[in-house]
């Protein structure tokens, strides 16, 4: 299919530069066998690992597909509360600088106590 | 020949009626029909399904199985899982032009199911591309009505197993497109006046670059057969689920906008054209021998947008859904009872089929 096409050449060639490929190809990901290779290939990760294993690229990868590396959304309610904060703090400091870029001191103070208290409890 | 398998009797009736339920519910406006959300989500440490690994397909399949109580409880009806084994190529390929599932699902039966409520309006695939896609569906422009249910499945599924999830990326899914959020929204816009002004390219180029995909009835690569066209977001990262579902509820309320402007246009500028040519589609579909599905859904979409404009006596609101259904080649030959009838015997039955439904 042609949307495949594009997507596993984009995958290819948007990763890394020619030359280094046939070097990078190797990679592996040593909990369930998938290949930097195939995965250029078939353009899916084998496993929850593969996102590590697969090595550097993954990252520019990633970015270039969602043109973002900070999850904003759900977070399971089980083992991830450290995680929930830190979306917390992140939102928060946003609206500071927003405050302040709008100097608007009051909320910008209100907000760094907010932010203070929070980031206490991490 | 596949083996015949008896279904329960729920399951016979998912399959034989014409028309899901829910798109019976009424809604405000005849131009959006249907809003869905789907989540991707992966069991923790249980390797994909494009890795085909027996044991890993045979573990997703039986937890598949412990869910059943549990999405009862949450959703408040009963579930049915379907094993795709059981089912004909036909019976699977219905599942599809229904839009309960995927083709991807359909493809390779083995370790795959549904697991669908009582009412079709949530469908889960197991051993999709992800060990898990969740689906809720309501009539008309409802994205944040279809999150919450689907989210509300979510939560049940996630209190009892644990899902794949990565600190920085979120929901770990098999394609880096769905990373995040695993969550694709789409709303189906009957968009046929935008079609008939050739005003829709150029929308469809500005919604993409905005970071909304455009597709036709059945998905990618589908063409948008009956002016059908799907409307959904593409970024699952760095927006959260309600940031995306509002930018999407935007995108389809501006699209109504400008679909409703091109359909007063053509009344206003173009009045007798626009009759002329909507009554010859009615004519055709009330009188033709012999309809393709692609001359019938082009057809059904004029004589739809006639009833829209209150310009033909068409009064069954809910024909032209459920012929988009009962014209499929696959729930015809079932009408049929023939999986291997030809184009021609289909095309045949597929006009007395429409034939009927505009004379009742």
């Amino acid at each position: 299919m042609l949307f495949d096409d594009i997507f596993n050449d984009f995958f290819t060639k948007s990763v890394y530069p020619e030359g280094v490929l046939q070097e990078v190809q190797e990679q592996k990901c040593s909990h369930c066998g998938m290949t930097l290779s195939e995965f250029n290939r078939i353009g899916r990760f084998g496993c929850e690992h593969c996102y590590e294993e697969l090595g550097p690229g993954v990252k520019p990868l990633i970015q270039r597909v969602q043109n973002s590396l900070t999850y904003e959304g759900k977070i399971p309610h089980r083992g991830a509360s450290a995680l929930k904060v830190e979306q917390q703090l992140r939102h928060l400091r946003q609206q500071l600088q927003e405050a302040v870029a709008h100097e608007k001191f009051e909320e910008a103070a209100k907000l760094r106590d907010q932010i203070k208290e929070l980031s206490a409890k991490v | 020949m596949a083996q015949a398998v008896l279904h329960t009797a729920k399951v016979q009736a998912m399959l034989d009626e014409p028309l899901t339920s829910w798109l019976k519910d009424s809604t405000d406006n005849p131009i959006v029909i249907s809003s869905r959300v789907r989540l991707a989500r992966n069991f923790k440490g249980i390797p994909f399904t494009n890795r085909n690994d027996e044991t890993a397909l045979t573990k997703v399949d039986t937890m598949a199985n412990g869910l059943l109580t549990p999405l009862r409880i949450a959703y408040g009806t009963e579930f049915s899982k379907i094993d795709l084994m059981n089912l004909s190529p036909q019976e699977r390929a219905v599942l599809v032009e229904k839009h309960l599932m995927s083709p991807n699902l359909a493809k390779v039966p083995s370790h795959r199911s549904l697991l669908v409520s009582d009412d079709s309006r949530v469908a889960v695939m197991v051993n999709e591309e992800d060990h898990l896609r969740i689906q809720a569906m309501t009539a008309g422009l409802n994205l944040h009505k279809a999150y919450e249910v689907a989210n509300n499945i979510d939560d049940a599924i996630e209190s009892k197993y644990d899902y794949a999830f990565h600190e920085q990326y979120g929901y770990i899914t098999a394609c880096p497109t769905n990373v995040g959020t695993g969550m694709r929204a789409s709303v189906m816009l009957h968009l046929a006046g935008l079609s008939m002004t050739k005003r829709l390219d150029n929308l469809v180029n500005s919604l993409s670059q905005l970071g909304f995909s455009v597709r036709g009835l059945y998905g990618e690569g589908s063409e948008a057969l009956g002016h059908m066209y799907q409307v959904s977001n593409q970024k699952t990262l760095g927006v959260s689920e309600n940031d995306s579902i509002e930018a999407l509820t935007r995108v389809v309320k501006n699209l109504v906008h400008e679909e409703e402007k091109a359909r007063d246009d053509l009344l206003s500028k173009r009045k007798l054209d626009l009759e002329d040519r909507l009554w010859r589609a009615y004519g055709t579909l009330q009188y033709a021998r012999r309809l393709s599905g692609e001359e019938a859904l082009s057809l059904l979409s004029d004589v739809k947008l006639g009833q829209d404009l209150q310009l033909l006596p068409v009064s069954d609101l809910h024909m032209f859904n459920q012929l988009v259904v009962t014209t499929r080649p696959n729930f015809l030959m079932k009408m049929m009872g023939k999986s291997d009838a030809s184009p021609d015997e289909r095309d045949a039955y597929r006009a007395t089929v429409i034939r009927d439904a505009l004379r009742s």
